[in-house]
């Protein structure tokens, strides 16, 4: 262990990461937190004044700040679902080696890769009345007045639509790691149940899935972490819209500071998700706390 | 082990399999059938094959997208950033696991604590200090704040370098060796696998990202893949086969890299998803 008596030369390794990080992330963090108490028109500093809690006064009033919410909440809890329901049937279905599961496997982690605003790009070609793969195939299969439908822009539709393509993003990832937790369990666990004459389902249910607890909380966190954070999917497909139908909370802060020039505003709705986000990571570390007292 | 299972078991985990892989290979091949039929065939018959394919149409999406601006801004900003994170980040991670000062551990969380401030909490407020520093509209502002982007390097780092032994770097200082080149000459070259992980995540993360060079690179000579596409999307209204050219054009490059580093790639994203 180096002692810091005789050189300072950790100073100088820590120095860019550390100076990088403050200025450009922590000091607009700060600053993020302070301009929520402030009002101001976003051009010219001397504008800004201090309204205290009036931002959030006028978001608890601003019924879309709760259009928002409800959609970001209504979108993470069927993402989280699906993603994790299908992300787990999928590993458990590649980890018995079926065969074929690597050529699966490689397709389906391609999504990976991909860029969102490519992949929302793609799909809202695909959605496209007339003209698209989606209306044109349901309707030749025989489902009336598909062919033409708006399905980024009627209400009923639009969020939905960006769930779905959100789940097509995302499961990939899940499968990859949730197939790499699978992985780390010791088949003796599992040889030995199956030799005490353990049925495939109760093999699953009652070991691999306890075993897999670490694993599939870090999945559920980062999964309900990022989509909370939803950005770049609905400003490509429906830019919040029709009519705020799919507006969420990252898009209704980016439209309100940048597009209605209300920057106050927008950091308070900001600040908002950092509380959400901030929640999110400390029932993370609650239950992997109690996981270890119990292990 | 799959062979065990009952067999109405096995084939819905065969329909489940098929299913998925459908449903992610299906929009490739729709986007190649689309890009290489005519307009006119597009709209008569949404998904039949082409007639007399028209290859051209990926050289005049090219062009007319600009992608040689648009994948030399991409590819430099990602590069510099990239570079810069890995330098930064595994200088700050060997501090951090093989010297002892006072505030280590202090040191340490206040890095970790990035990871909780996404960066929608600091968009505002980052773009108000770039303005300030005149860097809007310059590659510069998005690299700096993917500079700053440094939490999970750093956990990654500091992790590796906590599993190399001490006794390494204390045996070369009794031999009279500098603090520069224990740093430089022995533990970056034993720390290439780490480098390769933060390199494939980052590289990802930042080549992806649409949110910073939305708000930053307004200028059309500045634009990265995901804005030019953006814009590309929206400008040609009519022609679609053009449209979902440049969406192919888009995709096949990280396609391309992915079948080539696929084991690299995916052991980065787990190593990087599951230890932080």
């Amino acid at each position: 262990m180096r002692r810091s008596g005789r050189t300072k030369f950790h100073i100088w390794l820590l120095l860019p990461a550390f100076a990088f990080y403050t200025v450009f992330w922590i000091v607009p963090a700060v600053v993020a937190f302070l301009s929520s108490f402030t009002q101001w028109n976003g051009v010219s500093l001397a504008s800004i004044r201090w309204v205290g809690l009036a931002n959030y006064v006028e978001l608890f009033d601003d019924r879309w700040f709760w259009n928002a919410l409800r959609n970001n909440l209504l979108f993470v809890a069927v993402v989280l679902c699906a993603i994790i329901v299908l992300g787990m049937t999928y590993a458990l279905i590649l980890n018995a080696r079926p065969r074929g599961h690597s050529v699966f496997s490689t397709i389906f982690f391609i999504p990976i890769v991909l860029s969102s605003v490519v992949i929302g790009l793609l799909f809202t070609q695909m959605l496209s009345p007339t003209v698209g793969l989606v209306g044109p195939a349901l309707s030749a299969l025989g489902v009336p007045g598909v062919s033409e439908h708006q399905w980024l822009g009627s209400r009923d539709t639009a969020l939905p639509m960006i769930m779905l393509v959100y789940v097509w993003q995302q499961l990939g990832f899940a499968i990859l790691l949730l197939l790499a937790g699978l992985q780390t369990i010791p088949n003796d666990y599992i040889e030995a149940a199956r030799v005490d004459g353990a049925s495939a389902w109760n093999i699953t249910c009652h070991i691999t899935l306890p075993l897999m607890r670490p694993v599939l909380t870090v999945v559920i966190v980062l999964v309900t972490t990022n989509a909370f954070l939803l950005f770049d999917l609905v400003v490509v497909m429906t830019n919040g819209g029709p009519f705020h139908a799919s507006e969420v909370l990252s898009v209704f802060m980016y439209s309100e500071a940048f597009l209605k020039g209300n920057p106050g505003y927008g950091t308070a709705i900001a600040m908002m998700l950092f509380v959400i986000v901030l929640c999110v990571s400390v029932i993370q570390l609650a239950l992997s706390g109690r996981g270890q007292k119990a292990a | 082990m799959f062979k065990s299972l009952p067999f109405a078991v096995r084939i819905a985990a065969y329909f489940l399999l098929l299913a998925l892989a459908v449903s992610i290979v299906l929009p490739f091949l729709w986007m190649i059938a689309t890009a290489l039929k005519t307009t006119a065939e597009i709209s008569q018959s949404p998904f039949s094959l082409p007639t007399a394919p028209n290859f051209g149409v990926f050289v005049d999406a090219w062009q007319q997208g600009n992608f040689t601006q648009l994948y030399l801004n991409s590819l430099g900003i990602t590069a510099l950033s990239v570079t810069g994170l890995i330098a930064f980040c595994s200088a700050a991670g060997y501090a951090l696991a093989h010297f002892q000062f006072r505030g280590r551990e202090a040191l340490f969380l206040y890095f970790l604590a990035g990871m909780m401030i996404p960066p929608q909490v600091i968009l505002v407020p980052s773009f108000k200090i770039m303005a300030t520093l005149g860097l809007v509209n310059t590659y510069w502002a998005v690299i700096l704040t993917y500079f700053a982007w440094v939490p999970f390097a750093i956990f990654f780092f500091r992790a590796y370098f906590a599993g190399i032994p001490r006794e390494l770097a204390e045996a070369a200082r009794v031999e009279g060796v500098s603090e520069w080149n224990i740093f430089t000459r022995i533990m970056l070259p034993l720390a290439k696998p780490a480098m390769a992980t933060v390199g494939i995540v980052y590289f990802i993360w930042i080549f992806n990202d649409f949110m910073w060079p939305l708000i930053y690179l307004n200028d059309q000579s500045l634009r990265t893949v995901t804005l030019g596409m953006m814009a590309f999307q929206g400008s040609h209204a009519a022609l679609m086969n053009l449209k979902v050219a440049a969406l192919l054009l888009a995709t096949a490059p990280p396609l391309i890299v992915f079948l080539l580093f696929r084991r690299q790639i995916q052991n980065g994203l787990i190593e990087g998803a599951l230890k932080a």
